[in-house]
């Protein structure tokens, strides 16, 4: 790992007295963060019918990846308001689901994504592409059951803090970091994942990643199992007994042996992807924590069993 | 650690290339997307736009239809202003139409008094009427009796006044009256003495007379010889003559039984007038004659001497006749001022003025009694005048203008007249009726009737140059007398007979005077002094008067030889 410019010191000063701290060049963030998937929303029919407007056509929007569905919430309903005229909506009681499966309003859009589509899909044995993703959208009837309530753009920016936070502490063992940022770098860095700006979320969000060659006690990784498994999280320290960076597949073999055994003998059975794309399992885990986790700070692993 | 970062960095490069694959795969619709945002950008802001023109087409409709219905308000009812007029119009309206309804009910009421005024008007109006009609009754009635009143007021004026007069002349009359009572007895005392003497006298004349007598018969019958006609007897003549008595039927005109000779010594000769003299007259006693001028007086003359007497004026035209009466006490004229007048000859006073004709009076003649006076106008009539009561009491209406009256009798009963139409008609003046028209005798108008002096004959002079005589009791021509060169002058110019009859004298046109025997009807005589038209002649006694129309009068006498009876 290059050792990356110090500017760790100052980092409040920096971030409150200038928005646009420039980002490290990484090719990998950059690429992550302009990932994006269409998604074809289509308003629930039986929903649709009881209000009346049972042509209302779907609406098409190219989220990124690293967003979140809350933070979509506005667009969809002005569109179907707009679409539907005498619809009048509360975004508190907005849901989706994709197949019947509703989705976690608190975890990316590509990391649903990537469970609900592309592992599903895998899993039921489906080719071709899925895209644009169809969505449906419920106005009515939250489940509160299976989601959690309160799906305002508020809760989604406290349960991402607390994200965060949670990776901070998983790694350093303490929150200090994050509790050191400023008012307005935490504030900058939510507007920077709600406006998209790479540049400004990035600018704060170094801070949090730059061990200044310290390494990570622990990484924070999260792996999904299909078919709702519950997920996975473990503690995954950064270095092996032998203080070798360890890789992917030792991290996944840790957690589930029976899956990711430590030497391949024939065909694998399962693979790991983040990001839509299954990288090697042989990549080092502390990179890929360092280069491929979400906005949230977290290595996403989704297990694609074959 | 140079292995870890070449290993990173292939890892590094196999991520971005799964990365690269996996945005080949998932950004494969990131244009569509992108033009499907466009597009429902453009949706919305065309479904914003539209709902904008929706709303602002509804709120156009609905501005319109407000506008619509308010327009439709409007023209039912007209603006809020209006409405609130019209409400207060129709507030209005009920009122009014309650006060019409009440006018209506006044009206009845007032229909009804006017029907029941207007019957009272009607019962007014008529008595209205009837009250005019007795106004007007009355008006009449006062303006008649205001009238009759006016008329006798003036009726007692008038006889107030004749009262008056008459009184005056009563006082007049009396007071002559005494004078002529006194007289009278003087008279009466004087006639006593007289009669006395007279009766002494004819005593002894009788015993004259009867030794006369043989002388007298003696001589008749020489005469007798002479002339196979004799005269009535002389002796009842005489005897006549010599009886005392008044005047009577036989001798009222003054007629003389004395033989007549005719006047042919012109014993005096008077220019009487200042103008054409148009009648003449001699007293019955033959002492005095008159005239009557164009220049209205009347003049009285003397005979024997020619002198002027007195002249009488009163008279306002032309005096027309003259006449005496029979005692020649008065003297009556005629005018052309359509009136007769009488004046006393004594006092030389007019007594009377007859008016009433209204034409010319021609001819007016007293009765023998003085009592009335016959007069003939030209307007066609004949009155009679009362002179005790002074008015007229009865008029003739004769058809044609009178030239001449004349009186046939003594009490003046019957009348005979003389007309412009050639006739002569006799009257009876108590009846007032024409007794006999004579027609066809003359073919010129009758300028003169006289009568004969014992009243059997009628003499008519006329305009065609002949005179007739005429029997009162047959109306027969008893001789037409005319001769050569004999021409009637005027149309009032008068002929008359002698006292005895035996004669008539009238004048010519050229101033001669013409003399006819009644008996044969021959001229008998004709002298010539004057040279006009003769417009009267009269014969009194042995005295003629002869008057031209030139103003000159002559009296006419005969000579010396007279009766003895007379010459005495």
């Amino acid at each position: 790992m290059p050792p990356l410019p110090d500017k760790g010191k100052t980092p409040a000063a920096t971030a409150s007295t200038s928005n646009t701290t420039p980002a490290p060049h990484n090719p990998i963030a950059k690429v992550i963060w302009d990932g994006s998937i269409p998604i074809q929303f289509s308003w629930d029919k039986a929903e649709a019918t009881a209000v009346g407007s049972n042509a209302v056509e779907s609406f098409f929007y190219e989220a990124p990846r690293c967003s979140y569905f809350s933070l979509l919430t506005s667009h969809v309903r002005k569109h179907f308001v707009d679409m539907a005229l005498h619809f009048i909506g509360d975004d508190a009681e907005i849901w989706y689901d994709y197949e019947g499966t509703p989705l976690k309003w608190h975890y990316p859009i590509g990391l649903l994504y990537d469970i609900h589509g592309l592992q599903a899909s895998a899993g039921r044995g489906m080719n071709g592409s899925l895209l644009p993703w169809k969505i449906t959208v419920h106005f009515q009837n939250f489940p509160a059951d299976k989601l959690i309530k309160s799906q305002a753009i508020d809760s989604c920016q406290d349960y991402f803090m607390s994200m965060i936070k949670e990776a901070d502490y998983l790694r350093n063992g303490s929150t200090k970091k994050v509790m050191n940022l400023s008012k307005s770098d935490q504030t900058q860095l939510w507007d920077g994942l709600w406006s998209n700006n790479y540049d400004k979320f990035w600018g704060i969000n170094h801070k949090l990643t730059t061990n200044d060659n310290v390494v990570a006690r622990h990484l924070p990784v999260r792996i999904y199992m299909p078919e709702n498994c519950p997920v996975i999280q473990d503690l995954v320290p950064s270095v092996d007994e032998n203080n070798q960076h360890r890789t992917l597949r030792q991290v996944l073999n840790q957690s589930l042996p029976d899956i990711f055994p430590l030497v391949e003998t024939g065909t694998p059975v399962a693979t790991a992807m983040i990001h839509g794309i299954i990288p090697s399992l042989d990549t080092s885990v502390i990179w890929a924590s360092q280069n491929m986790s979400y906005p949230d700070n977290f290595l996403h692993l989704v297990v694609i069993i074959k | 650690m140079t292995m870890t970062h070449q290993s990173t960095q292939h890892w590094e490069s196999d991520i971005l290339n799964l990365f690269a694959t996996r945005d080949k795969h998932e950004k494969a619709f990131t244009n569509m997307v992108e033009s499907y945002n466009g597009l429902v950008q453009k949706l919305s802001f065309f479904v914003e736009q539209n709902k904008l023109l929706e709303t602002t087409a509804a709120s156009s409709k609905e501005q319109h239809d407000k506008m619509a219905r308010q327009f439709t308000v409007l023209r039912e009812q007209g603006s809020p202003l209006n409405q609130k007029r019209s409400a207060e119009l129709e507030a209005q309206i009920v009122s009014l139409k309650d006060e019409r309804a009440e006018l209506y009910k006044t009206q009845g009421t007032n229909a009804q008094r006017l029907l029941d005024l207007n019957d009272i008007l009607r019962a007014k109006d008529t008595t209205l009427a009837h009250n005019k009609e007795e106004i007007r009754r009355l008006t009449e009635s006062n303006n008649i009796l205001a009238h009759k009143h006016q008329e006798m007021v003036d009726l007692v004026n008038e006889k107030n006044i004749t009262i008056q007069v008459i009184q005056d002349e009563l006082t007049t009359l009396q007071l002559e009256m005494g004078k002529l009572d006194e007289r009278q007895r003087d008279l009466e005392r004087e006639n006593a003495q007289l009669l006395q003497r007279w009766l002494k006298k004819m005593n002894e004349e009788a015993e004259r007379m009867n030794a006369a007598n043989v002388f007298l018969e003696n001589e008749q019958q020489e005469v007798s010889s002479l002339a196979p006609h004799p005269q009535s007897p002389p002796s009842t003549r005489s005897l006549r003559s010599m009886v005392p008595e008044s005047p009577t039927q036989a001798n009222w005109r003054g007629g003389s039984t004395i033989f007549s000779i005719i006047p042919q010594i012109s014993l005096n000769r008077i220019t009487s007038h200042d103008s054409e003299v148009n009648a003449v007259a001699m007293s019955n006693g033959g002492s005095m004659f008159a005239t009557g001028s164009n220049d209205k007086k009347i003049k009285i003359w003397d005979i024997k001497t020619g002198a002027l007497k007195s002249t009488l004026t009163g008279c306002l035209q032309a005096v027309m006749c003259v006449s005496f009466n029979a005692t020649d006490e008065l003297l009556l004229g005629a005018s052309n001022d359509n009136a007769a007048r009488l004046w006393h000859l004594g006092t030389g006073r007019p007594r009377h003025t007859l008016t009433g004709h209204i034409g010319k009076v021609f001819s007016a003649r007293f009765n023998p009694d003085s009592s009335k006076v016959v007069s003939g106008s030209h307007d066609r009539t004949i009155k009679v005048w009362d002179l005790q009561k002074g008015y007229c009491i009865r008029t003739m209406f004769t058809f044609a203008s009178v030239n001449d009256v004349c009186l046939l009798d003594f009490d003046g009963s019957t009348i005979a007249s003389g007309h412009l139409d050639n006739n002569v008609r006799f009257w009876d003046a108590r009846s007032g009726n024409c007794v006999k028209e004579v027609t066809g005798i003359h073919l010129g108008q009758i300028t003169s009737v006289c009568p004969s002096s014992d009243g059997t004959q009628i003499l008519t002079n006329s305009r065609d140059n002949t005179l007739r005589i005429l029997d009162v009791r047959t109306y027969e021509t008893l001789s037409v007398l005319h001769a050569d060169g004999y021409k009637n002058g005027t149309n009032w110019s008068k002929a008359c007979f002698s006292p005895d009859g035996q004669y008539v004298v009238a004048g010519s046109a050229n101033g001669a005077l013409y003399y006819w025997s009644t008996r044969d009807g021959t001229v008998e005589k004709t002298i010539k002094e004057q040279s006009s038209p003769i417009v009267g002649v009269s014969w009194s006694g042995s005295s003629v008067v002869s008057a031209e129309k030139d103003k000159t009068v002559v009296i006419w006498g005969t000579t010396a030889r007279r009766p003895t009876v007379y010459e005495k």
